[in-house]
């Protein structure tokens, strides 16, 4: 580990190691300890089952006081994530609270993946189409699923 | 002065102190003792210097009257303390009515035989001193005296009173005959806990277990700029010295903090004060007097029951412990961390009862904190921003606006109607309340905002306002300020948009309005649909 990273996040990253959350790898970057590699598995039950997701993560100088920063870099569609991989999620905004961990941060993105809020969307065309004909956003969904998420 | 080492009342360097004893006719010596000593053997070294028998000296510390058997170090006495040596009045002569102190001029022979002042026998001694002459006795357990003073000293020959239900098991058992100690581990626990929590701790057993030990805490300001182990020390309201005694012990914050809580008996002469007012000291550093006192940091506890640090998981102590419901739990590194970060998105919370302050960081109900000095943490130039900040932010909630000439930022409450503001006590800028641009006639121009009217004194050259504008030193940063970002609709703070969608929440932590980036109005759904991403 890299001198002068705080206690907090070497404890957190053995943790994350140790006992993984079920469904979700998270490892640091050998350069960065502040930067994860993330896998996310699409849940089951949810358009997105069968893929896995890559997502980043960083842990800003300041954190745990800021929260950190994460991103889809595997493409899907959903109501919340936008085409950059940008997640509308309280806690990564103004819920944010020094109390909150990677760990429950990641469990907070894998239950969005199992319920899409799409009455407060990022990305505003899924959005639309998930209220007016959720059979359909379903569909694309799953097809994006099989598309990006599936296979590498 | 390390005499006692940060955290560890106890473990003395030296046991040999120099103190102070005041006795209530104004008369004030310096004694050198030894930590092991035992009040009634102050009593033997001072009867000398005070020309009074040790039998007739109350001695009295922090609003309690201190039993012979009672060995210093239990008093957490730091150097140059001040006791108090209050002498014995005589009840018989009371009763005799017309003789007040200053008018007897018995002489009599002490009779030493009562050392330790236990016995059941009354001696009745005079002493004559110049005119503050005392007539004293030591009351006998049998008397029935009702003397408040009496009762006390009865106490001291008495058998241990009944266990205080709010008292810890503590290292300090000897003292209960005068109840507890305001330096006692029991009162900071007391103080700092609910019935609740102190059961908690008991069931733990970690106060005896991590060797942890309870204690107040204070922001000494002068000398040691830092958070220091507090003694908690009482005195009377209303003549400020500390010849008293406490008719009840303090249960709580609400009996420290708020003066006049309770009761107490001044043993100054003339002074009939009735209350006692509370006030805490450093251990970091030898007292300089009795002016030398510290603001209490309430919220800031040694950490018995080993809670691990929200935020960095460690266990530490003292941590900051908030109001809240749950009783979040902070260390002291992460909690000027927090602070910090709060400070600098300028995140503090303006709120109207207490001021510029924080909650829990986890954002829990009814957690702001009340004592601003828990923010002197954060060091001296970040307490400056806080204060400075805070000022303007009480400016703003008041209806006020700061003057915006770079550099100045005056507070400024102008009139309610009043468009045209003139910045009179600070630099002198004259500007449009709506725009904070330079002072204009007609609709405001969000684009083309005028320099600073610069009004040359008489007699001095005059310069085109448009061109002293293009040459201030801060036109560049104004420049780009106004290049890149664009005020919020609703408190005009400019903005800077790095990126993101054009939804746009203002930083201002008292504004926080939702805007659009490209309407510059209040985000809607329609903001939405036709432009989130541009």
């Amino acid at each position: 580990m890299a001198a002068g990273l705080p206690r907090r996040i070497i404890k957190e990253t053995q943790r994350l190691m140790a006992e993984p959350v079920p469904g979700i790898s998270a490892v640091p970057d050998e350069s960065n300890a502040r930067y994860f590699h993330v896998v996310v598995a699409g849940p089951e039950g949810s358009p997105f089952e069968g893929g896995v997701f890559k997502l980043e993560l960083f842990l800003p100088e300041e954190y745990p006081m800021s929260a950190p920063k994460v991103r889809f870099m595997t493409k899907i569609y959903h109501p919340n994530i936008d085409k950059l991989g940008r997640i509308c999620l309280d806690i990564l905004k103004d819920k944010w609270s020094p109390a909150l961990q990677i760990r429950t941060v990641l469990l907070s993105i894998q239950a969005l993946l199992s319920a899409p809020n799409p009455d407060d969307p990022l990305a505003n065309d899924v959005a639309e189409l998930w209220k007016v004909n959720e059979m359909e956003a379903i569909r694309i969904a799953r097809e994006w699923t099989r598309t990006y998420a599936m296979g590498n | 002065m390390a005499l006692f080492g940060f955290g560890s009342s106890q473990a003395a360097v030296s046991n040999e102190l120099e103190v102070y004893v005041r006795t209530n006719t104004g008369e004030k010596v310096s004694v050198r003792l030894d930590q092991s000593w035992t009040v009634s053997q102050i009593k033997t070294t001072l009867a000398p210097k005070l020309q009074s028998p040790a039998d007739n000296l109350r001695i009295i510390f922090a609003g309690k009257e201190l039993p012979d058997d009672m060995v210093m170090r239990q008093c957490d006495l730091g150097n140059h303390s001040i006791l108090h040596a209050v002498r014995v009045v005589s009840k018989e002569d009371e009763g005799k009515g017309a003789a007040g102190p200053s008018e007897v001029e018995n002489v009599a022979s002490s009779s030493n035989t009562q050392e330790d002042g236990v016995g059941g026998t009354e001696v009745t001694q005079t002493e004559k001193e110049d005119g503050r002459l005392q007539e004293v006795e030591v009351p006998s357990t049998s008397s029935g005296h009702t003397d408040a003073e009496v009762d006390l000293r009865s106490k001291a020959a008495s058998p241990p009173l009944p266990e205080d239900p709010c008292l810890m098991p503590g290292p300090s058992t000897s003292n209960r005959s005068c109840g507890r100690l305001l330096c006692d581990a029991s009162t900071v626990i007391t103080i700092q806990m609910t019935e609740a929590e102190q059961k908690s701790i008991r069931d733990l057993k970690s106060y005896d277990g991590m060797g942890e030990r309870p204690h107040f805490y204070v922001y000494c300001v002068v000398p040691c700029n830092s958070v220091q182990v507090g003694k908690l020390r009482v005195r009377c309201a209303s003549c400020k010295q500390g010849a008293l005694t406490l008719h009840r012990d303090p249960c709580n914050w609400e009996d420290v903090l708020q003066p006049g809580k309770i009761n107490a008996t001044c043993e100054t002469p003339d002074c009939s004060g009735t209350q006692a007012e509370f006030f805490f000291k450093c251990r970091g550093h030898e007292t300089s007097g009795e002016d030398d006192t510290s603001v209490a940091l309430y919220l800031v506890r040694a950490n018995l029951p080993a809670v691990p640090c929200l935020a960095c998981t460690d266990v530490s102590s003292p941590v900051v412990v908030f109001e809240c419901a749950d009783a979040h739990v902070m260390c002291l590194d992460c909690f000027v961390t927090y602070c910090v970060s709060r400070l600098n998105e300028r995140q503090f919370i303006q709120d109207e009862r207490l001021g510029y302050t924080l909650s829990c960081p986890i954002g829990c109900q009814d957690s702001l904190i009340r004592e601003v000095h828990h923010f002197k943490l954060m060091g001296d130039n970040n307490y400056e921003r806080y204060q400075r900040w805070g000022t303007e932010e009480a400016v703003l909630a008041a209806g006020g606006v700061l003057c915006p000439y770079p550099g100045c930022g005056q507070g400024i409450i102008p009139d309610q109607d009043c468009r045209r503001v003139a910045c009179l006590n600070g630099c002198g800028y004259v500007f449009c309340r709506l725009c904070l641009q330079g002072y204009h006639i007609g609709e405001c121009n969000p684009e083309d905002g005028n320099g600073p009217n610069v009004i040359g004194n008489s007699g001095s050259f005059a310069v085109d306002p448009s061109r002293a504008a293009g040459s201030r030193w801060d036109e560049a940063t104004s420049l780009a300020i106004r290049v890149t970002t664009k005020p919020c609709p609703k408190c005009r703070t400019p903005t800077e948009r790095d990126g993101g969608c054009m939804h746009m929440v203002c930083t201002r932590a008292s504004c926080g309005f939702h805007w659009c980036w490209v309407c510059q109005t209040e985000w809607t759904r329609e903001c939405m649909a036709a432009h989130w991403f541009g």
